[in-house]
């Protein structure tokens, strides 16, 4: 059975879901639950931000389809907040791997999942997610 | 056993005041959550917060949760946040998973609602975006 199941792409704009489907050069991911598959067993989420905006944000993972049995489940995964450097200086960079392990969200096989990504709260410019399944 | 996943969102800009934590991005104004009808405790609660550190200083954010909670309120924290100078502070910060093991969760009433409040303690590091995500156990599975 394969076991992940990644999505990517970019959240812009505050309190906006954005539906994630591309992985790198595939544009169209494969969103299928694997057969065999009962639960989502973990969750590793990849974000780094712009911050062209400086102001703070909080990020959720959305997931919902037929694929996912008990309706929509949201989780937050990170949170964001900053000021510009001062003139001359550079900012420094971002970027993190979060996982959930013990997710435990049952799943149906052969069914989708639909992915979204939101920056909430606040808006600190662009942020580019990426979102992995590890199923059971 | 399975999980049930819900979060809310809050902006806090004041320290030392408690502010009501309702909102769910684009969803907007939520309330309290709600416990499944078939839930019988807390399994897991994911923890977040990130200061913008418009103003220099040091503080922290606590989450606290009533209501229907069998065996009362639970205080939680969330974020640390400090600098001396309130510029070129841009950060990203990773939720924090606390979970307990079955059995051992917060217990809940099912069907009743968990209201949740934030607040900025310490001193006031600017405004503060936070959020709280709570796993409902529930019978069946995959």
């Amino acid at each position: 059975m394969t076991r992940t199941m990644l999505v990517e792409g970019e959240l812009t704009g505050e309190d906006t879901t954005v539906t994630l489907s591309t992985e790198g050069s595939v544009v169209s991911a494969d969103r299928q639950v694997p057969g065999g598959a009962s639960k989502i067993d973990r969750i590793l989420v990849g974000l780094a931000a712009s911050f062209d905006a400086h102001d703070n944000a909080v990020f959720y993972l959305r997931l919902s389809g037929r694929g996912i049995k008990g309706g929509e489940q949201i989780i937050p995964v990170a949170a964001a907040g900053g000021t510009a450097p001062q003139s001359g200086a550079d900012p420094t960079s971002n970027g993190i791997l979060v996982e959930i392990k013990d997710v435990d969200i049952p799943v149906r096989p052969g069914s989708s999942i639909t992915f979204e990504g939101e920056m909430a709260a606040g808006d600190v410019g662009d942020a580019t997610m990426v979102i992995d399944l590890v199923f059971a | 056993m399975s999980k049930e996943w819900d979060a809310r969102d809050v902006n806090m800009v004041d320290d030392d005041v408690v502010i009501d934590v309702v909102e769910r991005g684009e969803d907007g104004t939520q309330n309290e959550f709600d416990i499944p009808s078939d839930a019988s405790e807390i399994s897991d609660i994911v923890l977040v917060a990130c200061s913008n550190g418009a103003t220099a200083g040091k503080g922290g954010v606590l989450y606290r949760l009533s209501g229907g909670l069998v065996d009362g309120e639970e205080i939680l924290p969330a974020h640390g946040s400090g600098a001396s100078i309130a510029t070129g502070n841009e950060r990203l910060v990773e939720a924090h998973q606390l979970s307990f093991p079955e059995g051992e969760g917060i217990r809940v009433k099912p069907g009743g609602k968990i209201t949740v409040k934030a607040e900025m303690v310490g001193e006031d590091t600017g405004e503060v975006a936070g959020a709280i995500g709570l796993a409902f156990r529930v019978p069946g599975g995959g």
